[in-house]
């Protein structure tokens, strides 16, 4: 509480524009913080995941919910018969996490008490199409790069607005590797070519490869 | 507005005139001998296209009617060697912008999806590829001992990585300075492009090219009719003659319109980042500022606007 006192002497002083973003970044921290004191442990309210890079270029990620392969949680689960304890699942569910070293475990990023949605590390409440943000917990750099188009792909023009994929699109939470795959067909020899071996520099014609 | 800056351009040259009155008169012999009446020994067109074709001048020093009038032209013959209609257009380069490329190589799995979708776009014919994604040593550089016709079960294969290399659009770029009748230049938007119909086959460019990035039809482009992208432009993907030279160009038929090129449409592991070099916000420009990337062959001083980097 006292930790809250102070985050509140440091808002009323805030004044300029910049400042009011920052008094709502700290009252989100608040949020996030400081309820489980407050309520309690066990019972948790989550807060709203805040933009992680407010400096990164616009973008809207394409939402995947709408897919037929999602599947809502809710379709079986009802609100509050999640069993919390850490156990190997069989049906319906995907049966190996093949992702940090066999650590985790479902409630590990889905919520139990809210079962469509996941949880962030600092307990903030993530709907399925912002998982992006679930991922940043662990692997930041990359979740930067991604932010910034460093990492991940743009599915709309280079000029229009910027429509990204989400990270859930090629990488699979359960086993995010991605899997090797069949290549297209070789290219083929140009017309008078014929098609050589890699031979060591020494012995090896330039015309002929 | 493109058109009037280099129609400015041209010279008052004799040898303009002369041209442009030889055309007038050919079209006038022509359309007094039947317009629309094709010929084998035309090539099987009509005369008067035969003739326009003759005298067509370079896409630089074309008024906007040339210009219309060749579009329309180039038309009519792909229907009449192809047996398919398409739209050719013209698309000047956009005012503020320079494109680049930069290839994640961590992620370049060496699928080949890119290869693919530019030939099917670009309307290769069947032996040539503007992508050759090269199968390299883990730790090497050596393009010598690289492999481009590499055939595995699965890729990515242990052991090796995956460097797609494609024309790189130099800011300095030899293949220009090598060609002796300018069918080849950079554009202001710092794409290297070619006039198909003003290349005389010479292939001094493709000497002149230190990334293998040029190609030249040493046939007729063997296009079937339900393969042939009917979006064209006259600078970029149309179907080309015999006897040219060719390249990639950034799909200038898509990029100047503000789509992305083919090539990173279908790179499934977003590998692949294109972009405006001049807009600080750009995704390109993260990637140039943040990341530690290379270029091929740099100390050639072919300036690429072609980036390749890690995550590492």
């Amino acid at each position: 509480m006292i930790i809250t006192s102070c985050y509140i002497t440091s808002i009323k002083n805030a004044e300029s524009a910049e400042g009011g973003r920052i008094v709502l970044r700290l009252l989100s921290m608040i949020v996030a913080v400081a309820t489980p004191c407050i309520i309690g442990a066990g019972e948790s309210d989550p807060g709203q995941p805040g933009q992680r890079y407010p400096e990164a270029p616009e973008f809207t990620v394409q939402p995947r919910k709408d897919k037929p392969k999602f599947d809502d949680c809710s379709r079986c689960h009802e609100e509050g018969d999640t069993d919390p304890e850490p156990r190997r699942l069989k049906t319906r569910h995907v049966r190996e996490i093949d992702h940090g070293g066999n650590r985790f475990w479902c409630l590990t990023c889905h919520d139990g008490d809210n079962i469509d949605y996941l949880r962030t590390s600092s307990n903030e409440n993530v709907d399925f199409d912002e998982s992006y943000l679930i991922c940043g917990s662990c692997h930041a750099d990359r979740q930067k790069d991604w932010y910034f188009g460093g990492h991940g792909k743009r599915v709309s023009g280079w000029q229009d607005e910027r429509v990204i994929l989400a990270c859930t699109e090629c990488h699979d939470p359960h086993k995010p590797a991605v899997k090797p795959r069949q290549p297209r067909p070789q290219p083929p020899v140009r017309i008078g070519l014929e098609r050589q071996e890699n031979h060591p520099p020494a012995t090896s014609r330039a015309w002929n490869r | 507005m493109a058109r009037d800056k280099y129609t400015k351009k041209m010279p008052d040259a004799v040898d303009y005139y002369r041209r442009s009155f030889l055309k007038r008169l050919g079209v006038t012999t022509a359309a007094a001998v039947g317009a629309t009446y094709a010929h084998g020994a035309w090539g099987g067109k009509s005369l008067a296209d035969a003739f326009s074709d003759f005298f067509q001048q370079h896409y630089q020093r074309m008024t906007a009617e040339e210009l219309q009038e060749t579009l329309s032209r180039i038309e009519r013959k792909a229907q009449q060697q192809y047996g398919t209609g398409i739209t050719c257009t013209d698309t000047p380069p956009l005012e503020g912008v320079v494109f680049g490329y930069a290839i994640n190589i961590s992620k370049c799995k060496g699928y080949r999806d890119c290869v693919e979708a530019c030939a099917e776009e670009n309307n290769l014919p069947s032996d040539i590829r503007y992508i050759h994604v090269l199968e390299m040593d883990e730790g090497s550089m050596n393009l010598e001992l690289a492999d481009r016709y590499y055939e595995h079960e699965t890729v990515p294969v242990e052991g090796k990585y995956y460097l797609p290399v494609q024309c790189m659009q130099c800011d300095n770029p030899p293949c220009v300075k090598a060609c002796p009748v300018e069918a080849t230049w950079m554009d202001s938007d710092g794409i290297v492009v070619v006039d198909y119909d003003w290349c005389i086959g010479c292939r001094y460019c493709m000497a002149a090219c230190p990334y293998s990035a040029r190609f030249f039809n040493w046939t007729r482009p063997d296009l079937p009719a339900d393969r042939i992208n009917p979006d064209t432009n006259y600078i970029g993907n149309r179907p080309r003659p015999v006897g040219v030279v060719e390249k990639c160009h950034f799909c200038t038929q898509r990029t100047r319109k503000g789509r992305q090129p083919a090539c990173q449409e279908a790179c499934p592991t977003g590998a692949r980042i294109f972009g405006n070099l001049l807009d600080p916000n750009s995704e390109i420009r993260y990637v140039l500022e943040n990341k530690a990337v290379f270029r091929l062959k740099e100390d050639l001083g072919t300036e690429p606007k072609f980036w390749y980097f890690s995550d590492r």
